[in-house]
């Protein structure tokens, strides 16, 4: 290991931004709080982006870590304890001022802080903590902080940090135990869940002691509510149990509240955590029925999942020849987004059998293609859950579909206005009764060959089957 | 037939809501009635075969429609109205009395009415304008100039209105300008105190751009940090393009070229 004691803060800055760029959650969304008179700093709610990298992944806060010395040997990681890079840590001053000074000048929403693992977990969490009372306290910082719990540092720890952090995190980083077991030999999955429900006991506590403030639902909470699921949803789907320990708390799990903090909340943008994928052999099916066992048990606000990317070379991780599985990748965020706005269940959209997604369709069209008894859907009369299973119609739209035709009736044109997005969306509506136009043919093989071209001939061609096209010649019109 | 009329109005919100009283208390016929808005150096393609009349901006009448539009339709709709007014649409004059022809008509749920052609012009400009201003409440860069934080941006639309209010709730410690280019005005926040708006003289904007420098150590970190975040195995620039159009980059001290 070599420790570089004088390096500069740029160096500084270079390699702990580095180190920290695999982690993917850069959120800055889910808590909406305006500055106070005096302090620096806001969060929306929504959250926002402040730049894109060369990767095209946002940049909306101050990710790094605080230092990339670790006595971990994880498989995957590039700061494993065997590996030969050079090491550095941030003072809490630094990262104050560095945070200060980028949130004035509008680059970042915040902070992102996580960190290796200094001599021990409870060693590295004092000074993760130690730093945020800072910013909080000393630089009167009210914008956005993500912060990383460490696995195995103790609940108390853990406490505090939710108390100065907008959003807590731990990462879940393998999707099965076996895998956690064999990749990162140190952590273990009751050490990564523990402090999990203590966060969410925790933003439990707070909300019924603040209100809204203290924290509010995630998205899948609000759509099981919506849907009237909320209790029949483990008898359906059976979520598999994550771990025989999920933790056992006290009733009262809040008992360090910092006095002058109290107006904030306890971690009141919820926790998230992430998952790498394809690193071990999991199935897609494994890896969202996981997911939704997060959400329903852990009310996570977000699950993040990392393509894998082999950075240590290491020969019992695999090293794919076509690069990270960025398109596993993007099919499983489109997943996660249909069971946190829309309803589906894991099992609806993959089982034991079809255990993967198609890597030419998205999974609602996936889905709807195999369920064409239930379509075409009438956008005049279907209610907003069912336009939100119709491929091209996405919640914004739906909800514009809903308040328009109370107005009167919809036809196709207005509803491109709406933003419905009509080359994935006329195999599977009527309007008043009416297809979009002849020759559509409520049949899979002729809806999937549609969806995979991307040149849709049908939409031009058919619109009046009797009218053909051809490229004009000038000469068409000089007669001979 | 009768001719078309044409009310000519001047470009700012008070003239182009002088219009729409003028034109709305013609009883000429809404269907026969346009509305365009000048351009400030005076020249516009004129038509044939109809009538010209000059608006003069009046706040009285202007008063009058804001009113009666918060009161008879919805605050709502007061809010699209302004939106649209700080668009850059050429068309945005007419659109406005049209779309309030039905509003007064409908009331408070027009807004929802997109299958009204002039309804989803106003939808598709306030979100045009919206989704401007928030773009900048994003890519907007400070740079700091002792201590004063200085911006320049140039949006093709009047947002700086839209955007002054964020930033004074975050920055309301701090002095700061943000300096609109295009349109040759610039929002003031004095350290702890109310912002305002106002129109700048060539130099001062000129004097303005010179101060705004992103060359100094905070930003040069910046950049550092901006290029060690990227993951080179999933580079990918379309992506980037799409997320940060290349317009926006501009005055983004990340994608500034270094001097040498």
């Amino acid at each position: 290991m070599i420790i570089l004691d004088n390096a500069s803060i740029n160096d500084k800055l270079k390699i702990l931004a580095d180190s920290a760029k695999y982690d993917v959650a850069c959120t800055s969304s889910g808590v909406e709080r305006k500055a106070e008179k005096g302090t620096v700093g806001a969060t929306s709610a929504f959250g926002i982006c402040h730049s894109f990298a060369a990767d095209g992944r946002c940049i909306s806060l101050l990710k790094i870590l605080y230092t990339n010395e670790c006595i971990y040997n994880c498989k995957y990681c590039i700061n494993r304890v065997t590996n030969d890079i050079p090491r550095v840590s941030f003072t809490p001053e630094e990262i104050c001022t560095l945070t200060m000074e980028f949130y004035k000048r509008n680059y970042i929403e915040g902070l992102f802080l996580s960190s290796g693992i200094l001599n021990t977990p409870d060693y590295t969490m004092e000074l993760i903590i130690q730093t945020l009372q800072m910013l909080r306290s000393q630089y009167h910082f009210g914008g956005y902080i993500h912060c990383k719990t460490i696995p195995g540092a103790s609940p108390e720890l853990v406490e505090l940090a939710g108390w100065y952090a907008d959003r807590v995190s731990i990462n879940l980083e393998l999707p099965t135990a076996d895998a956690l077991r064999h990749l990162a030999p140190n952590k273990s999955r009751s050490a990564i869940l523990k402090p999990m429900r203590q966060i969410q006991l925790g933003i439990e506590q707070s909300r019924q002691r603040l209100g809204m403030k203290g924290g509010n639902y995630s998205a899948y909470r609000y759509t099981q509510k919506r849907l009237g699921r909320q209790h029949t949803l483990s008898e359906t789907s059976q979520p598999p149990k994550l771990s025989d320990h999920d933790g056992t708390f006290s009733p009262e799990v809040l008992s360090r509240q910092p006095d002058n903090i109290t107006k904030r909340g306890f971690a009141p943008a919820g926790q998230s955590t992430q998952m790498i994928i394809g690193a071990s052999g999991e199935t897609d099916f494994e890896i969202l029925s996981v997911t939704e066992a997060l959400y329903q048990r852990f009310d996570l606000k977000r699950v993040f999942y990392s393509a894998f990317i082999n950075v240590n070379n290491d020969d019992e991780l695999p090293s794919p020849a076509g690069g990270p599985p960025l398109a596993r990748e993007h099919r499983l965020y489109q997943a996660d987004w249909l069971l946190r706005y829309y309803g589906f269940c894991a099992n609806e959209l993959l089982n034991e059998k079809r255990p993967n997604f198609n890597p030419f369709l998205d999974p609602k069209c996936d889905w709807a293609i195999g369920h064409l008894d239930k379509f075409p859907i009438e956008i005049n009369r279907a209610d907003y859950d069912t336009l939100l299973r119709v491929p091209g119609i996405g919640t914004k739209s739906a909800r514009r579909i809903i308040n328009a035709r109370r107005m009167g009736n919809l036809d196709f044109y207005s509803l491109k206005n709406m933003g419905v997005v009509m080359k994935r969306a006329v195999y599977f509506i009527t309007c008043n009764g009416k297809m979009f136009c002849t020759g559509i043919k409520i049949d899979e093989n002729f809806i999937t060959r549609q969806l995979i071209n991307k040149d849709t001939v049908l939409l031009q061609n058919t619109a009046e089957s009797n009218i053909t096209y051809k490229q004009m010649h000038l000469f068409d019109f000089i007669p001979d | 037939m009768k001719p078309i009329r044409i009310y000519r109005c001047p470009d700012t919100i008070c003239g182009i809501l002088t219009g729409i009283y003028d034109a709305g208390t013609s009883r000429y016929g809404h269907d026969y009635i346009r509305l365009e808005t000048t351009c400030p150096d005076g020249f516009s393609e004129m038509q044939l075969f109809c009538e010209y009349i000059e608006i003069a901006p009046d706040s009285k009448k202007a008063d009058i429609v804001a009113d009666s539009v918060k009161d008879k339709i919805s605050s709502a709709v007061y809010m699209n109205i302004l939106h649209l007014l700080l668009s850059s649409d050429t068309e945005k004059a007419n659109i406005a009395y049209h779309f309030l022809v039905y509003g007064f008509h409908i009331g408070e749920r027009i807004i929802h009415a997109l299958q009204i052609p002039w309804v989803k012009q106003v939808f598709e400009i306030n979100r045009a304008v919206e989704n401007e201003a928030h773009f900048f409440r994003e890519f907007l860069r400070f740079s700091n100039k002792d201590n004063i934080y200085i911006s320049v941006i140039e949006p093709k639309n009047h947002i700086v209105s839209l955007i002054m209010p964020h930033f004074a709730d975050r920055l309301n410690t701090e002095s700061f300008i943000i300096y609109d280019k295009t349109h040759m005005e610039a929002g003031m926040h004095p350290a702890s105190n109310e912002w305002y708006i106002r129109n700048l003289l060539p130099d001062e904007g000129r004097t303005l751009e010179k101060m705004y420098n992103n060359n100094d150590t905070t930003a040069s970190l910046w950049k550092t940090f901006f290029d060690a975040i990227a993951i080179k195995e999933r580079t990918n620039p379309s992506l980037q393009r799409n997320m940060c159009p290349i317009h926006f980059r501009k005055y983004m001290t990340e994608f500034k070229k270094t001097p040498n």
